[in-house]
């Protein structure tokens, strides 16, 4: 394929990944990346599998519910693609422990689903100068933003704060369309091209098929990168 | 002075409309602006303010006749 060839599949083949949250993005995200062929899938996330997360979350069915989401979901990828090696993490990420989980992977995907541990990531991700490629969705609206950190923006400088939501309504076409534009994203990364959302947060509301690309700018006072050069 | 609103998605429109002209007088900032739209003062900083297809920060004066999008970060996934 133009712009991956030979070189790129034997990048993503050497690529590890990790995968934080596997709900609605989380999920599709994962296929399509196994898919693509990347050589490690690290996925971590504490949670059980929900009758309601079935509308979007497509690597479970209704006989996973009360199980573990992690060691389902790796139960599903090795059946499509055997050749990926998945690791499992089944754990809440927060600032204590958040180091330790992402120190050994080469690009992190954001598919959780509130910002306090949103913002965890975003630190992590800075301090370990990790690539982070946000992705997150509401209904039918839906957001992308890829941090490259010393060099772009990170999600603090577009988002300085955010509400507190217990519940969030996710339309399961909506979280696939978000987690699609991740995967390319991340595969477009790994095999040397340049992302399109470095800079810039997609704004995309489904409902009117509305889509924009916000430039963000470096924020001087952000808490997370503003003291970096 | 009139600045040009649209509010995108499910954020809260305290006047009831998605998009309207607020005239706003002296130091038009983005929150000067907010506050004239009736915006309660906690609610303000979780508002994410676009002109021009650029994000702005809530101290950036604006100028006659600009558009302001508005919305509210997403945390689904």
């Amino acid at each position: 394929m133009p712009g991956i060839g030979t070189t790129g599949q034997n990048r993503l083949r050497a690529v590890k990944v990790a995968i934080a949250g596997v709900g609605g993005l989380g999920c599709t995200l994962a296929q399509c990346l196994s898919g693509a062929g990347v050589g490690q899938i690290t996925l971590i996330d504490d949670g059980e599998v929900e009758l309601s997360n079935l509308n979007r979350q497509f690597l479970y069915r209704i006989e996973d519910v009360g199980k573990p989401k992690t060691e389902i979901a790796k139960q599903r990828l090795s059946e499509s693609n055997s050749s990926v090696l998945i690791v499992t993490i089944s754990a809440r990420i927060n600032s204590k422990n958040a180091d330790q989980i992402f120190s050994n992977c080469d690009i992190i995907f954001d598919c959780l689903d509130n910002f306090e541990m949103r913002f965890i990531l975003n630190e992590t991700a800075i301090r370990l100068e990790k690539p982070l490629i946000h992705g997150a969705c509401r209904g039918f609206e839906a957001r992308l933003m890829t941090i490259i950190p010393l060099r772009t923006p990170c999600l603090k400088c577009a988002v300085s704060y955010a509400p507190k939501e217990s519940e969030i309504p996710i339309l399961g076409s909506t979280a696939v369309f978000v987690a699609s534009l991740q995967a390319s994203e991340g595969i477009r990364l790994i095999t040397g091209n340049q992302p399109a959302s470095t800079g810039k947060m997609l704004f995309a509301d489904l409902s009117k098929m509305v889509f924009e690309m916000i430039t963000v700018s470096k924020d001087p006072e952000c808490n997370a990168c503003g003291s970096l050069p | 002075m009139k600045v040009h609103v649209q509010i995108h998605g499910n954020m809260l429109k305290p006047r009831g409309v998605a998009e309207e002209t607020i005239h706003i007088g002296d130091k038009p900032t983005v929150e000067r602006l907010l506050i004239e739209m009736g915006y309660l003062r906690e609610h303000i900083k979780y508002i994410i303010a676009v002109r021009k297809g650029e994000m702005i920060r809530h101290s950036e004066l604006l100028s006659d006749g600009d558009t302001v999008q508005l919305s509210i970060p997403i945390g689904g996934g």
